[in-house]
């Protein structure tokens, strides 16, 4: 008797996750980052024409280069259901984006980790624990706002110290930029 | 196509509830309430070929960033205008009622309905060429530029010939960015000197970086800017500038990267006036160079003041500062007492900057004092501030220095007063100068340059005991500065000390002895000194290397012989 109960309740779970919806690839495959067995995992919240967003595109290929090399997953999540597989291939390329894409049409890893903005983040350790969430780098305060340089690395802070197996501080900051609450 | 959501649905179903109770409201939709705003109000930016990044011209555009439009409204970044409204009226003002930025913020309460196709007012449409039509003349960059995908804003200078064969007189220049997502700013200078090709010339990369105009100036006291969204100026013949053969035009543009390597190659087009014109305006730029703020103050203040000698109208209006600036106001004090204001930037950005023409010119009778007022936030609360920690910053023509200027464009109500109004303003503008330089001898004391330039200044206002200490300095520095030592020797015959004045242009032709200034110069003091014989060689040596000069020559021994 002791026995049945689990095996019910894990048959359940298993239903409840085949009708969950699903990231996706840019071939419609569904797609879990939280599943990576990687030490880190790094989810960047993008879209194709937030001004913003596409600024930090340089700022995420040298963190591709310097950590992914280190052990870290690179993942591209774009929440908007209306930007086509297309439209996202030609984004990656025209502004040399690096790492998997997530299509997150349904906003599923933004609800799981808590995202509201692109650019926006979110550091995984290597259970899919989220360490870190939030911005990039200070390098905006507000949207009309912005420093020449950024003075605080909060994402490669952040990656730094979940690579060394420690907890980022801080674990969130605010980000500045498009409103993901919008994308539907 | 964006679908109907839950939350949507349920804002519909909410707003429904609301509706139904004492006054029958019909739902605030993008058709009928909407759209008229960002048609009128968005759109000049965001279309297409416009400078915003995205369009927002149809209903999809617009749900797509419903919320952060609420927002960007409500907090008025969007759209973008900075004077405080009232304190002067000027073309092209841009901004949202209270009711109409209310308005969008109920649409979406209510669920971003799309509403009746019958209430969609006809989309507005732009000239898909030159919007003051075909010019006279088009020229552009030579070749394209490519602007770096990263980094902090960039300066760069383009010199684009303005091919004429004859005189011209301009009376309206229409620019294209051609790349207007990256151009935030352009300004336009006339260089007749060729001094601006000439540097552009040193490298093979095309233009130079810097936001120093060199030896270009004004076109004939007019502002030749653009900014995003601006409707290009249509001018009049009264008030044209005058196009030499052979002359540039200096185009610096200020751009911010956008995450990409992004090509521009800008173009303008020129309209000709039928002549020269009636009227010819004056710009006056008051301003602080002795701007010095500390590491960490984050209330710094500058003010200047000029007296108008005669009654003028303002036409247009440019406030400068860079990235610790915080206020920019300017104002008149009329000869009555009263204070008319002129432009008030509560809450300055360097990034939406430009020169503002007022609706109706702004008459002050001489006897007016004009007032600008600035204020600088050199503190690490300033999230623009360019030194992280905070540095002491100084004037200086780099972005990452300070400047504190207002220009003014006006035109004397009478024709007949511009050159006293100039030759008084010039005075005035000398004195700040002086500062200036001043500034930067404090900063870099071995700047021979800078001294030398100092001495000319301290002559030009009659101060010829300064002028020689800068002189002193600068050969104490580089005594190969030729230049600067003929121009003491010049200085120094004209303040009688003759003996001193042979003594540098001599030392100057030891340093380079075919130096034809020195040599004339040179034969000039002696023959004050009634040393005529030693003098002629040096006279014979000028002709012989400036055959033209001849003439001249003899004018100036029939002057001294009298
Ligand atoms: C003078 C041109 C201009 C006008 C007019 C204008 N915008 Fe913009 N807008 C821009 C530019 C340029 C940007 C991009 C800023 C940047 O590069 O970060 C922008 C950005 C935005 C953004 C995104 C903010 C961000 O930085 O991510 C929103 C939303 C927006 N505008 C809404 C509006 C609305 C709504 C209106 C009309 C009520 C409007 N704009 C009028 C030029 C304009």
């Amino acid at each position: 008797m002791r026995k049945t109960i689990p095996i019910i309740l894990l048959l359940a779970l298993l239903s409840c996750r085949a009708d969950r919806p699903k990231a996706l690839d840019l071939d419609g495959y569904p797609v879990d980052p939280f599943t990576s067995d990687a030490q880190a995992t790094v989810l960047l919240f993008v879209q194709t024409d937030c001004p913003i967003s596409n600024r930090y595109a340089p700022t995420i290929a040298a963190l591709h280069e310097r950590f992914a090399p280190q052990g870290t997953d690179f993942w591209l999540v774009y929440p908007d259901p209306n930007e086509t597989p297309d439209a996202i291939r030609h984004h990656r390329e025209e502004y040399g984006l690096p790492g998997q894409v997530a299509r997150d049409t349904q906003h599923v890893l933004v609800r799981r980790v808590g995202a509201s903005t692109t650019p926006e983040t979110a550091v995984l350790g290597p259970h899919g624990n989220v360490l870190y969430r939030g911005r990039i780098d200070d390098r905006y305060t507000a949207l009309d706002k912005a420093r020449p340089q950024a003075s605080k690395q909060d994402l490669a802070d952040a990656l730094t110290a979940a690579l060394a197996g420690q907890s980022p501080d801080p674990s969130v900051t605010r980000a500045i930029g498009c409103f993901i609450s919008d994308l539907q | 196509m964006k679908k109907i959501t839950v939350r949507r649905f349920l804002a519909l179903i909410a707003a429904c509830f609301g509706c139904s109770a004492d006054e029958p409201r019909e739902p605030t939709t993008f058709n009928r309430d909407i759209a008229p705003i960002v048609f009128e109000h968005c759109a000049a930016c965001h279309r297409p070929e416009g400078s915003a990044p995205f369009s927002l011209l149809d209903y999809v555009d617009v749900i797509a960033r419903a919320e952060q439009i609420a927002f960007v409204t409500q907090t008025r970044y969007m759209p973008p205008w900075k004077p405080k409204r009232g304190y002067g009226h000027f073309v092209g003002e841009r901004g949202l009622t209270d009711e109409q930025i209310k308005t969008i913020q109920r649409w979406i309460d209510e669920g971003e309905q799309e509403g009746a196709a019958a209430d969609l007012p006809p989309r507005p449409q732009w000239e898909t060429d030159w919007e003051l039509g075909p010019p006279d003349l088009v020229a552009s960059m030579s070749v394209a530029y490519t602007l770096r995908a990263d980094g902090p804003d960039v300066f760069r200078n383009f010199v684009i010939p303005l091919p004429v064969d004859e005189t011209r007189y301009i009376k309206a220049i229409e620019f294209k960015p051609e790349n207007a997502r990256i151009v935030h700013h352009a300004t336009m200078m006339v260089d007749r000197s060729g001094a601006a090709r000439r540097k552009d010339e040193l490298d093979d990369e095309p233009g130079f970086e810097g936001m120093s105009f060199g030896e270009a100036q004004d076109a004939d006291g007019h502002f030749l800017g653009w900014t995003q969204g601006k409707t290009p100026y249509a001018g009049s013949d009264s008030l044209a500038w005058r196009l030499e053969p052979d002359t540039d035009l200096l185009l610096q543009l200020h751009m911010l990267p956008t995450g990409k390597a992004e090509p521009i190659q800008s173009r303008v087009g020129l309209f000709f006036a039928d002549g020269p014109p009636k009227r010819r305006p004056a710009m006056l730029r008051l301003g602080r160079k002795d701007i010095d703020i500390p590491a960490g103050a984050s209330d710094y203040r500058i003010r200047d003041t000029y007296k108008l000698p005669v009654d003028v109208e303002v036409l247009t209006i440019y406030p400068h500062a860079h990235y610790l600036g915080t206020e920019t106001k300017a104002y008149a004090e009329l000869p009555d007492g009263r204070e008319q204001g002129l432009i008030w930037i509560e809450d300055w950005d360097f990034n939406w900057q430009d020169d503002y023409r007022f609706q109706q010119p702004v008459f002050l009778p001489a006897g007016t004092t004009l007032v600008m007022e600035y204020s600088y936030d050199n503190s690490a609360k300033n999230s623009r501030n360019p030194h992280d920690p905070p540095l002491r910053v100084r004037y200086g023509l780099h972005s990452a220095d300070e400047m504190g200027d207002l220009t003014l464009q006006v035109l004397p109500r009478r024709a007949a007063d511009l050159p006293q109004l100039k030759r008084d303003f010039y005075r005035k503008w000398m004195l700040q100068e002086i500062d200036g330089y001043k500034m930067l001898i404090a900063a870099d004391p071995a700047d021979w340059d800078t001294h030398h330039t100092l001495a000319m200044f301290y002559l030009g206002s009659g101060k010829p005991a300064l002028a020689f200490t800068e002189f002193e300095l600068a050969l104490e520095h580089n005594p190969d500065y030729v230049e600067a030592r003929v121009n003491y020797g010049i200085a120094l015959a004209q303040d009688k000390k003759l003996d001193r004045a042979v003594t540098h242009l001599k030392e100057a032709l030891r340093r380079q002895p075919d130096f034809v200034q020195a040599h004339f110069n040179l034969g000039i003091a002696l023959h004050m000194l009634g040393r005529g014989e030693e003098a002629q060689p040096h006279l014979d040596e000028v002709i012989r290397q400036r055959p033209a000069m001849a003439e001249g020559i003899e004018r100036r021994l029939q002057q001294l012989r009298r």
